[in-house]
Formats: structure tokens, C-alpha cells, sequence
């Protein structure tokens, strides 16, 4: 019953492209390297800003790298930094979101109010001024900061659904019986939102490689590591859209792309799950009730 | 008998809630009014009254979900203290048995989960196979069988009945002295409703449990209980052994009850005589501005001038029963017996009639 999830077509198509991106991450840079054999860091200076070609499958960049080697290899710079800040984003909304919704009041104030303040902080602007702040911006400093100003909209949604299930029977039942708080909180009230928490998380995944790509494009990410991001804010450097280089920025774009719709495709199959009035009919099924429904009428002008 | 063989009391406890309507204007609901309970070890109180007389708000008062807004609970003679600590120690006492079996229990834990928490809350000295040891004891206790295997078992596995039975089992590994059901027995199938009354029944025969007993179901009360208090619209209006009670109901609303619950012996003869009028017997007033004087009175067909203005005082009739009613004060105490409540209403319906008839000419 737990695994039916995995019956939608969405759900196994979003979870199959996120695994291949993750082994993707995985083992991306081992496989580029001694399987390709190709330095994604290596300046062909015989082969600059080429189309692709059997020797460079997906061309290569104004500075003679190879694109696809760079893809592979930013994959892990890009998964990682959306993973992070997934986790902590995620972390902090349920730390902030879950403990308002359970204790309401004074708790639930305080919380909300913190909540709110984060929601209404422009956040991009903040980014860029604590993103400079910082200086030697490594990977890791991206993504605690995208994780530290993208949790609020998440917190406000596990609040509210944290107050429903408090108020209801078994948890007062267990609080009746003496469990403590904690306990009510994290194994009485959570299991609950798991569901919720998982397409949270994986939504903040998406933002956060976009973000992570946003911020390199604004020019704040780490030059020594290749990610999504930077590759596609040195093709804008190099003013790759004028000169018609589609191959160097295309295929990072489209990897963005494709993860975001694998975190959708799961989220949306979960959804359909959870919510059955969303799935849409099939044509052919339709197509039949239709026939069936027709068949009927005929039938019932005979009989009368 | 004295005071102090009481295990939990309830003294003149009254509830107001303060609701806001949408234009944010405070009204406030008087839930429960100046409400008296005792309940002795391995004595069974039911609370009886339709829906909105404020018994369930008065078993959560005993279970110390809300304060009081007036009044005090005291456990063994002492009055509860303050703080969190305070209502563990008064839960390691006193249970409660939620309505709704389909709720009550987490529908993501096993059952073994929900009684092993307990247990290990409330008898730390016990190792894991001790602690499985009691799981099945406690099981078996509630007549869950085979205990090994339901404790494996989710919620959702579960009957209703058998839910109810897991929850009363959690409820008994805190080893309390006293039990509160909140119509345990509302929510189950008719069928098993009598084999949970008589594992209540056992319950306070074996383990001197006190219980009090919420239902809107008279019958029930009758069947399981010492003593009836019955409740009308936040008020207490009559307590007392159940035989005297039922057999001679000395307040017009517990007559109305008394006759409005179906007996099968009575069969369908009586039924036109009972009910003829049923439509027209009232309903419960609003609890955000009751009635003056008696909360009853504009239902009673037997209400007179004080009626309307002063509440009534109580009137003890010994032995342990009372009732809040101005026809003990006003000598008229024997019209109750005579007459039935429907008959009653009718008399007075063409009584009004007349008048009224009179005063237009």
C-alpha cells in the first residue's frame, strides 16, 4: 500500500530522471574522465567555440573545453548545491512550522512572526548583498544561503497543516497519557506531513538549482568549479547568444529543465494520488464511457 | 457517606468559552453552569443529556483539557495544582475514553506502538520483554484476542469495537484510578455495544475503577451504572440512584427523557399516546444566551411565574437524589407522576389555546 505510488506513470518517469541525474553526479567526473576521457578543465586551443562534432560531441566553448564533459561534470556541482539547500530549507521550515502549529499561542507567534518576516524580505536582493558580504563564495556558502532565505512559504504551509492534526484525538490521547512534546511532535504529528515534507523538499530542489544558476549567471558562484550555472553565465560573457553558440549554454539550460520537470512529474503523481479528482481521464477511457453511455440510450429507446 | 471517599469531584465547575463571530464581536458560550459530579471508587456515574448540554465539555474539564472558568476539581480531596507536572501526576490518574475510535489512535502506529509508549512512560522500571509481556496481558484484559497478533496490527486493521477496546487497553496501562468515558459506546455497531458495556462493568468490578459514564442513551445508563446525574443545557437538574431516578423521575426534563427512550417492552401499543405530540416537544435552548430562571422552562409544560426568573435551588429528596426544580418547592411535586410528559405538553397546548382564544375575543 506504502509503494503504491510508484503505479503512476509520472512518479516513474520524475524518479528515473532524478536517478539518472544523481548517478549522473555520482559518477559523472570519474566517468568523464576515464571513460570519456576527456578534461572537462582542459583548453583544446585546436578546437575553439566548435559545433558539434564526432570528436567533441556537444562542441566545445570559447576556451576550447568540452561542453558535454562540462555538463557531466557541473551536474554534481548543481545536485549538490540543490540538495543542500533542499535539506535545509526543508529542515528549517519544519523546525519553524511544525513547533507554531502544534503549540499555537505565545510559541506560535513568536514562530509565525519570524515566518512572515522571511516571506516578505525580498529575497534576491538579499542573496546578492549577503552572497557579496561573504566573499569567496564557495558552493557551500550558496547553498546554506539559498537554503537560510527559501524555507518561509513551506513553514507557513506545515504550520497550518501541523495545527490540523494536532487538534485531533490521538494526539491529545498520547499527551493524556504523559508522552512529552518532542515526542508528540516528531512521532505523533510529522509521520503525518511526511507526504507533504517530500514534495516540499523536492520542489525546493528545483528552486535551489535554479537559484544556484540564477546567482552564477548574476555573476556569484565559485569560478574553480564547474556547475550549471557557470557555465551558463561564461557562455553569456563570452555573448555565446550573439555569436549562435547554442551548444555551450542549450544543453546545461536543458538539464535545468529536465530536473525541474522530474521534481514536478513526481510531485504532480503524488498529488493525483492524494487527490484522485485530479487525475485526468484517459481518451481511450473516455472514449469508451462515452460508447457505453450511448449503447445505454439506445437501449432504453427500445425498451420504451 | 463522607466526603473524602470520593476519588475525583467536581464543585460547582462551570465552563464559558469566548467565541468571536466573523465581525469580531466576543459572545460567550455557557457551556457548563455551575455543574456538581463525585465519583467513587468502583462506582459508576453516567452523565446523561442530548447533544449540546455541555457533558462532554464537563468530562473534559475532569480530564483537564480546558480550566474552569468557576469552580474546583479535586482529585482525592485535593484540589489540582497548576503545571505541566502537576497534570501528569493527575493523568496517571485519571483517563479519558475518547467518542471516536477511528480517531483516537494514531492510524500510523501499530497498536503495540501506541501501548508500549504508554508503558514506558509509566512503568520505567519494566525491560522489553517485560513491556511484551504487558502488551498482551493488557490486550487479553480487554477481551482482544489473539493479543500476540493484534498488537501487530494498524488501526485501520481493526473494527471499531476492537479500536474502542485498544484505546481502553492504553487507557488501563496507566493504571488509573478513574475512567471517563465520553460516549465510548456511541460510535460502535449496536451489536457489540452491550460486550463493551460489559467489559466496563468488569473493569470497575475488578479494579475498583471509578467510571463516569457520558451517554445520551438512557438505557445504557441504566443497564451499567449506580447513579444517573442528568444534564439539561449546561445545567445539572437531577442526580440519584438509577431504579429512583428512572422509576420515578422527579424533574420534568429527565421524565421526557425517561419516556422518550425506546424500550422494546414497551412495543408500539404506547406509541401514538407517548409521541402523538412529539413535534411538539421543543428543542434545547442556545447556549450563548439561555433562558432565564430554569433553562427548561420554555419547554416545560409544568412552568409557572418563578420559573422564568429564578433559577431553581436544589431540593434534596434523600437517599443521595436531588433535583433543581420549583415543583418541589411549590408543593406540586406529585403532578410529575400522574401524567406523562407528552400528555402534559398537550394539556397545556389546549390550555394556551383557550386562553389565547379568550384574550383575542
Amino acid at each position: 500500500m506504502r509503494l503504491e505510488f510508484l503505479r503512476s506513470w509520472k512518479v516513474i518517469t520524475g524518479l528515473a530522471l532524478l536517478a539518472f541525474f544523481a548517478l549522473l553526479a555520482l559518477f559523472g567526473p570519474w566517468f568523464v574522465r576515464h571513460v570519456l576521457g576527456i578534461d572537462p578543465l582542459a583548453n583544446d586551443i585546436s578546437a575553439i567555440a566548435q559545433p558539434p562534432s564526432g570528436a567533441h560531441l556537444l562542441g566545445t566553448n570559447q576556451f576550447g573545453q568540452d561542453v558535454l564533459g562540462q555538463v557531466i561534470e557541473g551536474t554534481r556541482a548543481s545536485m549538490s548545491v540543490g540538495l543542500l539547500a533542499a535539506t535545509i530549507g526543508t529542515a528549517l521550515a519544519v523546525l519553524v512550522g511544525v513547533p507554531a502549529g502544534y503549540f499555537g499561542g505565545r510559541i506560535d507567534t513568536a514562530l509565525n512572526f519570524v515566518t512572515n518576516l522571511f516571506l516578505v524580505m525580498p529575497v534576491l536582493p538579499l542573496i546578492l548583498i549577503v552572497a557579496g558580504y561573504l566573499r569567496g563564495t564557495g558552493l557551500w556558502v550558496i547553498a546554506l544561503v539559498i537554503g537560510v532565505f527559501g524555507w518561509s512559504g513551506a513553514a507557513r504551509t506545515l504550520r497550518a497543516q501541523a495545527l490540523s492534526v494536532s487538534s485531533r484525538d490521538f494526539v491529545r490521547a498520547m499527551r493524556m497519557v504523559g508522552e512529552r512534546s518532542h515526542r508528540l511532535i516528531f512521532f505523533e504529528v510529522l509521520p503525518h506531513l511526511t507526504g507533504l515534507i517530500a514534495s516540499m523538499f523536492l520542489h525546493a530542489m528545483i528552486g535551489a538549482v535554479l537559484a544556484e544558476a540564477g546567482l552564477a549567471f548574476l555573476g556569484i558562484s565559485d569560478a574553480s568549479v564547474v556547475s550549471w550555472g557557470t557555465m551558463i553565465q561564461s557562455a553569456q560573457d563570452q555573448s555565446a547568444v550573439l555569436r549562435g553558440l547554442w551548444w555551450w549554454f542549450v544543453p546545461p539550460g536543458l538539464c535545468i529543465a529536465l530536473i525541474g520537470t522530474a521534481a514536478s512529474l513526481v510531485n504532480f503523481g503524488m498529488d493525483e494520488l492524494a487527490n484522485p479528482k485530479l487525475r485526468a481521464a484517459r481518451s481511450t477511457t473516455v472514449r469508451r464511457a462515452r460508447r457505453l453511455q450511448r449503447t445505454a440510450r439506445l437501449n432504453g429507446g427500445e425498451a420504451s | 457517606m463522607s466526603d473524602d471517599s470520593y476519588v475525583l469531584e467536581a464543585r460547582n465547575v462551570s465552563k464559558h468559552f469566548t467565541v468571536r463571530g466573523a465581525a469580531g464581536r466576543a459572545r460567550v458560550v455557557r457551556a457548563v453552569e455551575d455543574a456538581s459530579v463525585a465519583l467513587r471508587p468502583g462506582g459508576v456515574l453516567a452523565l446523561v443529556g442530548e447533544s449540546g448540554s455541555g457533558k462532554t465539555t464537563l468530562a473534559r474539564l475532569l480530564a483537564r483539557f480546558h480550566p474552569p472558568t468557576e469552580g474546583e476539581i479535586l482529585l482525592r480531596g485535593e484540589p489540582l495544582r497548576r503545571g505541566r507536572r502537576a497534570a501528569r501526576a493527575y493523568h496517571a490518574e485519571v483517563q479519558l475514553i475518547f467518542q471516536d475510535p477511528f480517531g483516537s489512535l494514531n492510524p500510523l502506529h501499530r497498536v503495540r506502538y501506541t501501548l508500549d509508549r504508554t508503558l514506558r512512560l509509566h512503568e520505567p522500571g519494566l525491560d522489553r520483554a517485560g513491556r511484551r509481556r504487558r502488551v498482551v496481558e493488557l490486550l487479553e484484559r480487554v477481551s482482544l484476542s489473539p493479543a500476540a497478533e493484534v498488537a501487530e496490527k494498524f488501526p485501520h486493521e481493526l473494527s471499531g469495537g476492537q479500536r474502542q477496546r485498544v484505546v481502553i487497553a492504553r487507557a488501563l496501562a496507566v493504571r488509573p484510578k478513574v475512567l471517563l468515558g465520553d460516549e465510548p459506546i456511541s460510535m460502535l455497531d449496536v451489536s457489540i455495544r452491550l460486550d463493551m458495556l460489559n467489559l466496563l462493568h468488569r473493569l470497575r468490578a475488578d479494579e475498583g475503577l471509578a467510571l463516569l459514564y457520558i451517554t445520551h442513551d438512557i438505557a445504557s445508563a441504566r443497564y451499567l451504572c449506580d447513579d444517573i446525574a442528568v444534564m439539561y443545557a449546561g445545567r445539572m437538574v437531577e442526580s440519584g440512584p438509577r431504579e429512583r431516578l428512572i422509576g420515578a423521575p422527579q424533574h420534568p426534563y429527565t421524565k421526557l427523557l425517561v419516556e422518550s427512550s425506546p424500550d422494546p417492552e414497551r412495543g408500539a401499543a404506547g406509541r401514538d399516546e407517548l409521541f402523538g405530540d412529539a413535534d411538539q416537544l421543543g428543542e434545547p435552548p442556545s447556549l450563548i444566551d439561555p433562558p432565564d430562571g430554569c433553562r427548561f422552562h420554555p419547554r416545560c409544560p409544568f412552568a409557572m411565574a418563578e420559573c422564568r426568573t429564578q433559577s431553581p435551588p436544589r431540593t434534596e429528596l434523600g437517599d443521595g437524589h436531588w433535583t433543581h426544580c420549583w415543583l418541589h418547592q411549590k408543593g406540586r411535586a406529585g403532578e410529575l407522576a400522574g401524567t406523562t410528559f407528552a400528555s402534559a405538553v398537550a394539556a397545556t397546548r389546549g390550555a394556551d389555546g383557550v386562553a389565547r382564544q379568550e384574550s383575542a375575543r
